[in-house]
């Protein structure tokens, strides 16, 4: 009977050291990704503020004068 | 088919909506090249290849995808034949690009860290991160699986968030959503 309880007091306690390992675990791996979150979010946001730099540069005449051509020539 | 140049006032209608195209194009070809002049070639070849195909494009489609579908193939047969070229000729040579023709400084670190990636991953890089396409039209244009453009996305990711050196939160300074999870106060965006 003694044994039985002794043998039920260290299940229990394997299961709390296993419940506080895993999350702890939960907790790394959500820093993690939380930390791949925000890093990707600065990427993003660098990679729109210098793309829109380039949309943002006036179109040469040079296309404008091509695309006249172009629409000039019979299809 | 071929309804998009029927008449003289739809060819009319259809260079106005390539006009349009011409500042995204522009942006996508500098990006993928590094070098203005070979940006506005390409630009170029893709308006031209596009008019003389206008009937394979199909009307109620993304006219955009498709141009960035051209460009994108003209850019990576370029590329090769560049790089088949330059071994030929010298093994050490590299297809370094030189972007240092552009004035701004962040823009020279943005394409001189572009020009790092391996060709294809710029392009998915460019397409989902600045473009703003989905995965599945990516794919499309690539013409390849959505897994693929997927990983491409995240190993280019990755090695742009090393190269910048972004996992570091100094290189852009603290913005809203950083600042709340980092604990500073919002500021000025920083740039080194």
């Amino acid at each position: 009977m003694n044994h039985n309880i002794n043998n039920n007091r260290a299940r229990r306690r394997d299961h709390l050291d296993r419940d506080h390992k895993y999350s702890w675990q939960r907790q790394e791996s959500a820093a993690r990704s939380q930390l791949d979150m925000e890093i990707q979010a600065r990427l993003g946001r660098r990679l729109r503020i210098s793309y829109q730099e380039l949309v943002d540069e006036p179109i040469p005449d040079k296309f404008i004068k091509l695309l006249n051509e172009l629409k000039k020539w019979e299809r | 088919m071929g309804a998009i140049v029927a008449s003289r006032a739809d060819r009319g209608a259809t260079r106005d909506r390539l006009v349009a195209m011409i500042p995204s194009l522009r942006a996508f070809a500098l990006s993928l090249c590094g070098d203005p002049c070979r940006a506005d070639d390409l630009v170029q070849e893709t308006l031209v290849k596009a008019w003389d195909h206008l009937e394979s494009f199909e009307e109620g489609t993304n006219l955009k995808a498709w141009l960035i579908t051209i460009l994108r193939n003209t850019f990576l047969s370029d590329y090769r034949k560049r790089r088949r070229e330059v071994e030929d000729r010298n093994g050490d040579q590299d297809l370094a690009i030189h972007p240092e023709q552009y004035g701004k400084m962040d823009l020279h670190d943005f394409l001189a860290t572009l020009a790092k990636l391996p060709p294809e991953q710029r392009v998915a890089i460019i397409l989902v991160g600045a473009e703003q396409f989905s995965y599945e039209e990516v794919a499309k244009i690539c013409g390849c699986s959505i897994g693929t453009i997927k990983s491409r996305v995240n190993r280019g990711r990755r090695r742009l968030a090393d190269l910048l050196d972004i996992g570091s939160a100094e290189e852009f300074g603290p913005d809203m959503t950083s600042a709340a999870i980092i604990g500073h106060p919002t500021g000025s965006c920083r740039r080194d």
